[in-house]
């Protein structure tokens, strides 16, 4: 291909054509002091607070943190060591905004939106403040769709709901960072977005895990944010709110569920207390500045699942351009009847559908999005009451737990059942799995508890026995490698067949064996009762007969491995 | 336009010892202005530093030193300066001594400027150019700066060749930039920021699958 100079000599022509010289007003300060991350700026006396500043000379931006009698405190994001003193910082009269959409999607990004992962610029006119503000009470709706992790232990003990944010605590090592992304890459199928916030954390680590996401297909749904390690703490500190109003996008435009990994809040929190404590805040519990908790409450608070609009449209319009003034029936005040929620969704459909033959109820475009927030928290020593985590457990609507020692025995994901929860999840989960999944986790306590007790080396009756026997294939059957997230519908078989003791004769070492070689038998010989569960969602007499015989069928062809 | 007007620009450092400067001033000015003598002292606060310690910088270190005493400065400063200074301005130098404060002669001139323009409404204006400003323009500007703030401007400024044409006004914390150089500057990121956008907005429609 050849350049044409005169074409290009037209485009800059036309441009300068176009230039309207206006005088460029600016508010300036100049640096009185610079350093780890931070510069004191004298004058911008009318400089708001979170205001984003730039530094001509060296055209780093930064953002007004705190603002005295005398001088502002700013926050450099960016290379602060070609600051110097005496240089100066205009006000810009913005916000601090990051780009969003479909061009940031499949990238690996820094906090502020700028690639680095050498795929070019990432041009696009879509951005977001990096602070918002949270839907309030009116704008949200409960959690009830799932968000299926593809973990057994997940999606069967402490299921996830679209909108919920579910902590993830654990010393480090014991695969918190596995689980998320098992949940990342689990959502191929499930039309989410997903948002992968990585803090503080090795580039090679980041790296290792961007080509595993790229391998097994999930960046194409994918954002990274990434603050490494080396990164100054003002990035850090920013990282997770600039990953949120990336995927609050989808959310709030277009209407898309999301998933956000914050990998992890306790380097953010580090970060911020660096932070602060340069700035001269004063540092209270573990010298963590006083708002630490607001930092993280106001974050996690951001995820939600936001209330579906209905309205009440002639049969023939198209669903992808419903605005909330298209509903037929008015309100007393003239405007168009929107039915906020499943409540007013019912009501609707129960008593004002049917006196408009041929009309629908139709969802306005962009409402009911969601963001689920998969918040991480390393522990010391597995202490969850040292500040970070006390705080964030009560900020989450529930927490996985994992145990080092769990971990090193060979269970993994190294969950602790007794301690994780999930507050609002279960009404989430699909039907099959609450009818199945309902006692498993009060029979793996009871197991725990038991064989602690078993290990004394009493003798037991039978009962007990049986008991002992059921408790370890149900944990080998909870286990699971990691990069094999597996289907809700794979997942109700394989603990019906635990539960009911298909498998209590089958050595618990052959288990992983026995599982594997009977969901192949199921999607290949017996896939219509996969399909009807598939379909059904639930566990109907006639699927459960179908699903009893099914594995009775299996049973004598299973092969134990050499 | 004087070439020093460039140190009303560049503050002192230490918020505190300026807090502190600001009283001292206030004071002294409060005490000028009763006498009618606030022009003066401005003017003899200034030659202090411009004819004197500007000539003999140690003058200024043996001051502002902690390492001498009170009664040594205060003999050096009566053998100086009595009969010499105004009786306010020797009055205010020994009470700045008595509480120890020599130090802060440069930050109390600063504020006392700035608290005698104040009063006296003017405004002072830091002016950039290319090239240096001819008398007709200077008025109007002058006088276009008075509509504006309503006060009387006092110009300062100097010349710097690096603008290319046009000029830079400060007001307080505020820039008004119509140089020449501000401008190719901005219309340069403008062509940048609309080319790799239409070179993006090309390179998508290949591939994604909405496209056009």
């Amino acid at each position: 291909m050849r350049f044409k100079a005169d074409e290009i000599v037209s485009v800059l022509q036309s441009e300068i054509d176009q230039y309207r010289a206006k005088i460029d007003t600016r508010e300036v300060g100049r640096v009185l002091e610079v350093g780890d991350g931070i510069a004191r700026v004298y004058g911008l006396s009318d400089v708001m607070a979170g205001e984003m500043v730039e530094f001509t000379r060296v055209g780093v931006r930064g953002v007004a943190f705190n603002l005295e009698e005398n001088s502002v405190g700013v926050i450099i994001l960016g290379e602060f060591v070609e600051i110097a003193e005496g240089d100066e910082v205009r006000t810009t009269g913005e916000l601090l905004r990051v780009p969003v959409g479909d061009a940031v999607i499949g990238r690996v990004v820094d906090p502020l939106g700028n690639p680095r992962d050498d795929k070019g610029p990432i041009v696009t006119s879509l951005t977001r403040p990096v602070e918002s503000v949270a839907p309030g009470v009116a704008g949200r709706q409960p959690v009830n769709q799932p968000l299926q992790t593809g973990i057994k232990c997940i999606d069967a003990m402490t299921p996830i709901g679209r909108g919920q944010r579910e902590l993830i605590i654990g010393d480090r090592k014991t695969g918190k960072t596995a689980i998320a992304i098992d949940a990342i890459i689990n959502q191929k199928e499930e039309n989410v977005i997903c948002v992968y916030v990585a803090i503080g954390q090795k580039d090679s680590t980041v790296a290792q895990l961007v080509e595993n996401l790229r391998k097994y297909g999930a960046m194409d749904y994918t954002v990274v944010v990434t603050a490494s390690s080396s990164d100054p703490a003002p990035l850090q500190y920013i990282a997770p709110y600039a990953g949120c109003a990336m995927a609050e996008y989808y959310m709030y435009e277009q209407g898309r569920d999301t998933l956000c990994v914050y990998d992890d809040l306790t380097k953010q929190a580090a970060a911020y207390r660096q932070l602060s404590l340069l700035m001269r805040r004063p540092p209270g519990r573990e010298a963590y500045p006083g708002d630490i908790f607001y930092a993280h409450s106001r974050l996690l608070e951001r995820s939600a699942k936001v209330a579906e609009r209905w309205v009440i449209v002639p049969n023939d319009v198209d669903d992808s351009k419903v605005t909330d003034d298209w509903g037929v029936n008015r309100t007393p005040d003239g405007k168009g009847m929107v039915y906020i929620g499943p409540l007013d969704k019912e009501h609707a459909q129960k008593h004002d559908l049917p006196q408009y033959p041929g009309h629908k109820l139709a969802k306005v475009y962009g409402t009911g999005g969601s963001l689920t927030a998969l918040p991480i928290i390393e522990t010391l020593e597995g202490e969850v009451s040292a500040y970070i985590p006390t705080n964030v457990i009560s900020i989450t609507d529930g927490q996985i737990y994992l145990q080092p020692d769990l971990f090193l025995a060979g269970v993994r994901p190294a969950m602790n059942v007794g301690i994780s929860v999930s507050r609002v999840g279960g009404k989430a989960q699909i039907p099959a799995m609450k009818q199945i999944a309902g006692s498993l986790r009060l029979d793996l306590a009871a197991f725990r508890e038991l064989e602690a007790f078993a290990q004394l080396g009493t003798e037991l009756d039978k009962a007990t026995q049986s008991q002992l026997d059921r408790g370890y294939r149900m944990v080998e059957i909870l286990k699971q490698p990691q990069f094999k997230p597996m289907h809700v519908v794979d997942q109700v078989m394989i603990i019906y067949a635990g539960t009911k003791g298909y498998v209590d004769k089958v050595p618990a070492r052959q288990v992983a064996a026995w599982e594997e070689q009977f969901l192949r038998f199921m999607r290949e010989q017996k896939s219509e009762v996969r399909n009807a569960l598939l379909k059904e969602r639930k566990l109907t007499p006639a699927i459960e007969q179908q699903l009893k015989a099914a594995i009775e069928f299996f049973q004598p062809q299973f092969k134990a491995p050499q | 336009m004087n070439q020093n007007g460039e140190q009303q620009f560049h503050p002192v450092v230490d918020v505190g010892t300026q807090r502190v400067a600001r009283v001292y001033a206030e004071a002294l000015i409060n005490s000028a202005e009763k006498r009618g003598q606030a022009d003066a002292l401005l003017e003899e606060l200034g030659s202090l530093f411009d004819d004197v310690f500007r000539s003999d910088p140690e003058f200024e270190a043996f001051f502002g030193s902690a390492a001498v005493g009170r009664k040594p400065k205060a003999d050096v400063l009566r053998k100086v300066f009595e009969g010499r200074a105004s009786e306010l301005f020797f009055n205010f130098l020994m009470v700045l001594n008595e509480h120890e404060r020599l130090d802060l002669l440069r930050p109390i001139r600063m504020a006392y400027k700035e608290l005698h323009d104040q009063r006296s409404g003017r405004l002072r204006v830091w002016v950039r150019t290319a090239v240096p400003l001819p008398d007709d323009q200077r008025q109007r500007l002058e006088q276009e700066l008075r509509e504006t703030f309503h006060k009387e401007p006092l110009l300062e400024g100097q010349v710097d060749p690096e603008l290319l044409g046009g000029l830079v006004v400060q007001v307080g914390d505020w820039l008004y930039d119509a140089s020449v150089r501000t401008q190719l500057k901005t219309i340069r990121n403008q062509i940048i920021e609309r080319s790799s956008y239409e070179i993006q907005s090309r390179r998508d429609r290949f591939s994604t699958p909405i496209g056009d």
